[in-house]
């Protein structure tokens, strides 16, 4: 390259670079700080039909480190505020949030969304299509449903995190395989949803009572709330048919339900002592694996979920010595008759509400016999009800917790 | 040519008067053997040589053993015949003897001027190795060369570059070892060189090097005879500038960013360890930066919740957007460094004192800066400082901005794109003939051992191949260290 070539591409060069420091934000281009981080999302079902829209949205400058010698400067303002606006749709409440809002809507945070039991109940389809088609919000967030008003579990503080949807995301995954709520983030929920068969279903997030007697938490319907203390807890499941909210397990129910699907990890599970019904012993689960075999014999289904468990002794009110084998086969066998009564109480209860399959049985009847399936499809309600469950439970009691004989009484 | 050397002595020194003109330590000496007898002249410079060595060694011979060059007892002696070829020896510290009825004059040498100690080198220090470095001297830099490789194989070529400074430039390169083509390439860059003055080895890279206007460098030079001494092994070209304490090495490849001569002295693991720390000190000091403005101005879903909270809340009341506010604490961590180096110590170090914790911890408390971008960029500027080679450190640190600028306006899209033209100039670069990415593209398997880890000595057996090297093993037999096994224990007893 000749030299005035060379000094007219440097030139050109530096005109672009100049050029594209002021072009930036033509596009894309924001400041962390002017955007709104959203923690959580909860969607309420107004009287006339249309959606309201509660956005948490933390406040990073109540968070922040205090700058260095200006403690004091930001006095007291609270970790999150909430935004609330209605629509005719969710996109139309997006939209109506955003204008109520100071900042950029930031949804890549948020990690909780609350479906108020109303909403829930009028079909959930449309609000997940909307979080789902929207690009920022994640996948990965849970879905909980809401008994009463979402709004009221976001304006609601907790004690022990500032921001309660931080709380709730800590409090999900620490409990993913307790066994006590069926935990499903929105992937999962959604393509519950998009299965043919099947009853989609979803965690429950209550509202307990504030500890110590106070003034009440707020109903809500205020564009900033104060934080109150309030907590919640996971548990129980909402069990949908199609879209719909058709009703709850309570957590028992809910640990049925979780045995036959194979996902609970760790639990805890108290059973009479062999011998003397009035003392009781309990185990700790360690490692659970299920597999959830459907074949038919003769006119009928049969479902055969083989759980297997191990599991550790971690109280034992008993009046024998745990170290006896004997002992170990008594205790192992109540626990299997307490799952047992566990699953037959989540059929129950998922037949009563009108919803029988959260347990995957059409899926797991689909994988093994397609053509069985293909055959059994169009009245395969009427089928579900005919299906006889014979679960076939082995516990293996590995370890006793104690190394030498337990503690004289 | 210019004249010769008249058999008169007095006329040679006319010339030479005309031509150095009237300066305090031009000494011209008029002997006589004895009364009567013809005269002849000694002609230096008293500032470049050693005096009491002219007396004993070249003015009392000759007086009493009369006028014969074959008198004089100093060492080295060379004749020449033109006056040109005369001066410029004396101009070089030495001695000029012009004798009645020769038509020669004879050069002694028996230069002799004031030289640095040889000192640790400020910018290679090592905790374990040799101390020694290289000095302004050429002759100095010479013999700490032959001390380490005591071989007929070393050879050293002498020219002289530069019209006015005629600056003392000595190839060296270990015969048989060295290719010869590299060798012939090093030659014919250094014969092309016509200019006045070369006063330090910068003067020589830059004229000799592959790709001059490339923000990398491709020579790299070094203050320590070991390492000089190590390239020279690996079949390298070492280049010594009189009156330069660096000695250029070539050639160069871009692994050398990672390397220093401590990892063959310290235990291989820690040498492997240090190597990879430097990797990720370049990478760091290359890209935090820029990483750091793409990812706050658009790629926000990135940075983890309570990270994108806490930087959020600090920047709160920042007054500039975060581009300007990098590139603004850069330019003045640049502006700290480059007052650091320059200011006379003392000073200097107050002055870096007063700049990174007054002034940093000032701009954070008025909210000027956010404290997260004071981190990143003094992240940034310490690992640059990870990276042994000097040259390519500063490379990085101009590379550094206009990365920024290009993440700032096109986010991670923009920096990929920028780093992806960065290894295509990488692979595109040569030095001396050597690809500037070998080991690496293309592809070398047997010098991968010395790259970013580095072996165990006796793994080491080949010299690089990517420098053309001649075969030879630098390790011949296995002799990885074992105690001696069982039965072998038995015998001995």
């Amino acid at each position: 390259m000749s030299k005035r070539g060379l000094g007219k591409l440097t030139l050109t060069l530096c005109c672009a670079l100049v050029a594209a420091q002021t072009a930036g934000g033509c596009w894309s281009r924001k400041e962390l700080e002017s955007m709104a981080l959203i923690v959580a999302t909860g969607v309420d079902l107004n009287p006339g039909g249309s959606y309201l829209l509660t956005v948490q949205v933390s406040n990073p400058a109540a968070v922040a480190a205090p700058a260095a010698g200006g403690a004091g400067s930001h006095p007291a303002r609270p970790p999150f505020v909430t935004w609330q606006a209605g629509g005719r749709s969710l996109p139309d409440a997006i939209r109506h949030v955003e204008r109520l809002a100071q900042r950029r809507l930031l949804w890549s945070d948020c990690r909780l969304l609350l479906i108020g039991e109303e909403a829930a109940g009028a079909g959930i389809a449309p609000i997940l299509d909307a979080f789902m088609r929207h690009y920022q919000p994640r996948l990965t967030q849970w879905v909980f449903v809401a008994p009463g008003r979402a709004e009221k579990a976001l304006i609601s503080g907790t004690s022990l995190e500032s921001i309660p949807a931080v709380a709730v995301d800590r409090q999900a995954r620490l409990s993913l395989h307790a066994g006590a709520c069926a935990i499903r983030n929105l992937y999962q929920v959604g393509s519950m949803l998009m299965q043919k068969s099947g009853n989609a279903f979803a965690g429950v997030l209550k509202l307990t009572p504030p500890p110590a007697p106070g003034p009440p938490p707020p109903t809500g319907g205020s564009d900033q709330a104060t934080p109150t203390q309030a907590d919640f807890v996971l548990e129980g499941t909402a069990v949908f048919r199609e879209d719909r909210l058709a009703g709850y397990l309570d957590d028992t129910q809910t640990r049925g339900l979780m045995w036959l699907r194979g996902e609970v990890g760790s639990t805890i599970i108290t059973i009479p002592c062999p011998g003397d019904p009035a003392r009781t012993a309990d185990v700790r689960v360690q490692r659970g694996r299920t597999r959830l075999e459907i074949k038919p014999v003769g006119e009928r289904l049969l479902a055969e979920p083989r759980i297997q468990l191990e599991a550790d002794v971690v109280n034992l009110a008993c009046p024998q010595d745990a170290q006896h084998v004997a002992l170990s086969r008594a205790i192992a066998a109540a626990v299997a008759r307490e799952i047992e009564r566990e699953i037959r109480l989540a059929l129950a209860r998922a037949h009563a509400l009108g919803t029988p399959d959260p347990f995957g049985f059409a899926a797991a009847l689909e994988r093994s016999d397609p053509r069985k399936w293909q055959q059994l499809a169009p009245q395969w309600e009427q089928e579900l009800a005919r299906v006889e469950v014979r679960p076939d439970i082995r516990v293996r009691i590995s370890r006793v917790g104690l190394i030498t004989a337990q503690p004289s009484r | 040519m210019g004249p010769t050397v008249l058999s008169q002595p007095a006329a040679n020194r006319a010339w030479l008067d005309q031509q150095l003109g009237p300066s305090p330590d031009v000494v011209y000496r008029q002997l006589r053997a004895a009364p009567g007898q013809p005269e002849m002249l000694l002609a230096y410079l008293a500032t470049l040589v050693s005096e009491e060595r002219v007396a004993q060694e070249v003015i009392s011979p000759l007086v009493h053993h009369g006028l014969s060059p074959g008198a004089v007892l100093a060492g080295r002696v060379r004749q020449v015949a033109n006056l040109p070829e005369a001066l410029r020896g004396i101009l070089a510290g030495e001695v000029a003897l012009f004798l009645p009825g020769y038509r020669q004059a004879f050069l002694f040498a028996l230069a002799d001027w004031d030289t640095r100690a040889i000192e640790e080198p400020d910018m290679e220090p090592v905790v374990r190795g040799p101390r020694e470095g290289f000095t302004e001297a050429l002759t100095t830099n010479i013999s700490l060369l032959r001390r380490k490789l005591k071989t007929p194989g070393l050879r050293l070529e002498k020219r002289t570059l530069g019209e006015v400074t005629r600056t003392d430039v000595v190839v060296c390169h270990l015969e048989g070892i060295a290719s010869p083509s590299l060798v012939e390439e090093v030659r014919r860059r250094l014969d092309r060189i016509r200019v006045d003055a070369i006063l330090d080895a910068g003067y020589v890279e830059e004229l000799i090097e592959d790709a001059p206007s490339s923000p990398v460098p491709q020579i790299e030079h070094t203050e320590r005879p070991d390492k000089a001494a190590a390239a020279l092994l690996e079949g390298r070209v070492v280049i010594l500038v009189g009156g330069s304490p660096h000695a250029l090495i070539v050639p160069t490849v871009f692994l050398h960013t990672f390397h220093s001569v401590e990892e063959h002295y310290e235990r291989a693991l820690v040498g492997s360890a240090v190597r990879l720390l430097r990797l990720l000190s370049f990478t760091l000091a290359l890209t935090l930066s820029a990483a750091y403005i793409a990812v706050m101005s658009y790629h926000h879903e990135m940075i983890p919740f309570v990270l994108a909270q806490r930087i959020a809340g600090a920047r709160e009341g920042v007054p500039f957007p975060i581009f300007l506010e990098t590139v603004l604490m850069e330019v003045a961590f640049e502006a700290l460094r480059e007052a650091g180096v320059r200011l006379p110590k003392p000073v200097g170090q107050a002055v870096s004192i007063v700049g990174a914790l007054v002034l940093g911890d000032a701009a954070i408390r008025s909210g000027i800066a956010a404290p997260s971008t004071v981190i990143i960029v003094a992240v940034a500027g310490i690992a640059s400082f990870g990276v042994p080679w000097y040259g390519m450190a500063l490379g990085v640190r101009i590379i550094r901005f206009g990365l920024m600028a290009i993440a700032a306006f096109l986010g991670l899209f923009g920096l990929m794109l920028a780093l992806y033209a960065l290894t295509a100039h990488l692979a595109s670069l040569r030095s001396f003939g050597t690809p500037f990415l070998a080991p690496f593209a293309p592809l070398t398997l047997p010098d991968l051992k010395d790259s970013f880890c580095r072996a165990p000595r006796w793994t080491l057996r080949s010299r690089p191949l990517i420098f053309g090297a001649t075969k030879g093993k630098r390790v011949p037999l296995p002799q990885q260290p074992s105690p001696p096994s069982r039965p072998e224990r038995k015998k001995r007893r």
